[in-house]
């Protein structure tokens, strides 16, 4: 369970994110939607203590965690698995590498069962032979993969998801969205994922935040979304509704009733 | 007024985030096991695989310095030996860590930079601090020890090459034999001088694998931040290896 | 047998490591002249003053290096505690006793173990040999150019005194010039005993340096030459003070038969102006006697300088 009570944090003066409250129940695949630069990422960043609030707590399992030590805070943050925008991965190391490197780092497992582990977790997202490859002989989708691969291989109790899909072709992101459900199905997880892509939300989500001016301005279930009038929602989702219309095909996300 | 001040404050603001991401490596790093590897890759990437670089320069400096020392002593009154006594103290107190250190500055210093500036702008040390990692002992300790261990050990080579090259090109270039050199070299020998040295190079990794570091690790604005971190690594490292140097020798000699 | 890829870093790593540590270690005894791997026979001596010895110094036996320096310091009876690390195979019977020798001025100063009887038994590892201090030649060398240096001065800048003086009475006839002469007589007999003197302590200082050059020839071809050159120029010094010695001698005659001839009742100015070859012999005499005290006045320093070693390099 995530909880986020009143968080206000500003940049240079500018207020990113003004009194926001989010709860995050277990089991839950949350989706925060917004415009980009709207905060969505900064929001997340504070469930995962990488950013301070200027007001506001975060608990994480009812631990404050701007309140417990860094290395407390460090335990605390092994219980998540972010997949980043980029991905992240690290570029001096290989694919099988990157995913071992948490378990080589957290846990005291020998090589052996390392490496039956990442191949595990290569074949969930369903890249089971590009273990010897560097990231930069990978594309942005397999990149992505991969960097997902990572992000589970601790069996995290939380996955947060930043812009899965963003920068992929329709095709990739189908795929990405399958695994993220079918992860969500297989390892029962509770996930957070940040994303402009209402496609993706609809396929992926149970309930939606919708960050606009720095609060949250709308919160409810996918269902919710296409009975909603309100104004700047609507606003997003029709913008996006075009993109995707271009994309695939409109009916899939047929927010008219 | 204010600006001025602000001017005037700034380096120590500078000083004081340098200094405590330096302790912040050092105090509470995790588990050894976690860096272990680390510091190995480290070395050799330090170390071990500096030593041609070095090897090049050091035999290069201890042949120029011989046949300039031979073309400026030239005099009856001075004993060929006089070559040696000056060309193996200025390799073992000044040439060596000196020499050995503008060059890693560049090969090392650059690189170091380069790598955490990289990894900083694709979001990888948010990506190690996300995992629970403590990023900056993780990147930052292995790198500065396998600094303070590596350097000396590279001025021990660039020291036994560079001179080792002044004795070659004694020999080649007919200034004086072997025997001259190293009866010159020992005439002045002081046990000291390779201590000094080696505090020397002890110094200059620290300082240019941790300069390197703070540039590296708070590299911002994409490409571009990374190349000026990379350039800054390297031009900072030489201007405080410099200072150091003269410090070092006021206060030790 | 293959390395084992996962370890093979650590290994290199490790070797690096090991040969810097090798090289350091061996380059430091290398460079002291220390046997690189045999132990060393210790032994302690003390001196009144280090001079230019440091760690690293050469221990030798009848010019033969048998071992360096290891550590120089101060004592608590503010003498100078030695230790001498000499080469394993040596054996210094009890009875041996150590001197400083070499040229401070050179930085080249090195120990010298005058090995006792050799029927007495070895003096034990760890143990000690007396230490004996004795003046540096060339310090000696040093201090004796600078005397003489002054003692010719004072001696020349009275002669010069007198030889105006002279230059004035000869002008004036009438006048009795006999106590000039006298005078006269006397520096230039004062002068002439200096310099016999001095001949005598240049000619001491030629032997020693002498004996030093025998030594430092050994340290190094080049630097020997140059001591042959400064021996040279004392030589030279030498042969220059004995040339003015016999002119002196001769003025000296001359003046006495002058007074003789003054004193005999035909001693009249009058007289000695009219006797040709007294005149003559006066004139040449203080025609000598002059260039010679202009030469010495202007040319010593420019001679006696080559006296100070230090000069020369």
């Amino acid at each position: 369970m995530i909880r986020l009570e009143h968080i206000t944090k500003q940049f240079n003066n500018t207020v990113v994110l003004r009194d926001v409250s989010l709860d995050i129940p277990e089991g839950e695949t949350l989706a925060v939607i917004g415009r980009s630069g709207s905060g969505k990422s900064v929001l997340i960043k504070h469930a995962v203590g990488l950013l301070t609030p200027d007001k506001g707590r975060v608990f994480v399992d009812g631990a404050n965690i701007h309140e417990v030590s860094y290395k407390e805070l460090r335990r605390i943050r092994r219980k998540f698995g972010v997949l980043f925008q980029g991905g992240a991965l690290f570029d001096s190391m290989s694919a099988f590498e990157n995913i071992a490197f948490p378990l080589r780092t957290f846990t005291g497992n020998s090589d052996e069962a390392i490496r039956r582990r990442v191949e595990e977790c290569l074949d969930m997202v369903q890249l089971p032979d590009i273990g010897k490859k560097m990231p930069s002989e990978l594309s942005g989708g397999m990149q992505k993969r991969v960097a997902l691969a990572r992000a589970i291989a601790l069996e995290p109790k939380y996955i947060i998801y930043d812009e899965p899909t963003s920068g992929l072709d329709p095709a990739t992101s189908n795929r990405i969205d399958e695994l993220i459900l079918s992860l969500n199905e297989k390892l029962r997880v509770t996930s957070i994922v940040i994303t402009h892509d209402m496609h993706s939300v609809l396929a992926i989500a149970d309930r939606v935040a919708f960050i606009h001016q720095a609060r949250i301005a709308w919160t409810g279930t996918v269902d919710d979304i296409h009975r909603t009038d309100h104004e700047s929602l609507l606003d997003f989702v029709r913008a996006n509704e075009y993109v995707i219309g271009e994309q695939t095909s409109a009916s899939e996300v047929s927010l008219h009733p | 007024m204010t600006y001025s001040l602000a001017w005037f404050l700034h380096p120590f603001t500078i000083l004081g985030k340098y200094s405590l991401l330096i302790f912040q490596a050092f105090v509470s790093p995790d588990d050894f096991r976690t860096y272990r590897k680390n510091i190995f890759d480290q070395m050799m990437r330090i170390g071990v695989e500096s030593i041609p670089i070095v090897a090049l320069a050091a035999a290069f400096s201890g042949a120029v310095t011989t046949v300039q020392v031979s073309y400026q002593l030239v005099s009856v009154f001075l004993p060929a030996t006089v070559i040696g006594s000056v060309v193996a103290p200025s390799m073992i107190l000044e040439l060596g860590p000196v020499v050995t250190g503008f060059i890693l500055a560049g090969r090392v210093g650059a690189r170091i930079a380069a790598e955490l500036g990289t990894m900083r702008v694709t979001v990888q040390i948010v990506a190690l601090e996300a995992m629970g990692l403590n990023s900056i002992s993780y990147l930052i300790a292995p790198r500065i020890l396998a600094g303070i261990i590596m350097f000396p050990m590279l001025y021990v080579a660039a020291c036994a090459i560079g001179i080792g090259g002044g004795i070659a090109v004694a020999n080649l270039g007919g200034y004086l034999t072997t025997q001259e050199f190293i009866q010159g070299a020992r005439n002045f020998f002081r046990p000291f001088d390779p201590y000094f040295g080696l505090s020397k190079a002890f110094v200059f990794g620290f300082i240019i694998t941790s300069v390197s570091c703070y540039m590296g690790y708070f590299t911002a604005g994409g490409a571009e931040g990374v190349g000026k971190s990379t350039t800054q690594a390297a031009v900072m490292s030489c201007v405080f290896i410099l200072i150091a140097d003269l410090v070092l020798a006021v206060t030790l000699l | 047998m293959s390395i084992p890829v996962k370890h093979s870093k650590e290994l290199i790593v490790g070797l690096s490591l090991a040969a810097a540590v090798v090289v350091f270690a061996l380059g430091i005894r290398f460079l002291q002249d220390v046997p690189l791997f045999r132990s060393t026979y210790v032994l302690y001596t003390h001196f009144e003053s280090a001079g230019e010895l440091s760690g690293s110094s050469s221990v030798r036996i009848n010019g033969v290096n048998v071992g360096t320096v290891g550590d120089v310091r101060l004592d608590t009876d503010n003498r100078v505690r030695i230790r001498l690390h000499l080469n394993d195979s040596i054996h210094i019977p009890e009875g041996s006793h150590a001197e400083i020798g070499g040229i401070s001025a050179l930085g080249n100063n090195y120990v010298v173990i005058f090995p006792g009887p050799p029927g007495n038994p070895p003096i034990a590892d760890g143990g000690y040999i007396e230490g004996v201090s004795e003046q540096d030649v060339f310090e000696a060398v040093t201090e004796r150019s600078v005397r003489l240096t002054e003692n010719v001065e004072e001696a020349l800048a009275n002669a010069n005194l007198l030889l105006e003086d002279t230059g004035l009475l000869i002008g004036e006839t009438g006048a009795d010039i006999r106590p000039t002469l006298r005078a006269l007589r006397e520096v230039t007999d004062a002068l002439a005993r200096t310099l016999r003197e001095e001949q005598e302590s240049v000619q001491e200082i030629i032997s020693n340096v002498e004996i030093v050059s025998k030594d430092l020839a050994r340290i190094s071809g080049t630097s020997a030459d140059t001591l042959a050159q400064t021996l040279q120029r004392l030589d030279h010094i030498a042969m220059y003070l004995e040339n003015s010695l016999e002119t002196l001698e001769g003025t000296t005659r001359n003046l006495d038969d002058i007074l003789d001839k003054i004193n005999n009742g035909d001693g009249t100015i009058a007289r000695l102006l009219n006797d040709p070859t007294l005149y003559i012999n006066m004139g040449s005499t203080l025609a000598t006697l002059d260039a010679l005290l202009k030469d010495l006045q202007e040319n010593p320093r420019k001679y006696l300088r080559h006296m100070d070693i230090v000069d020369v390099f």
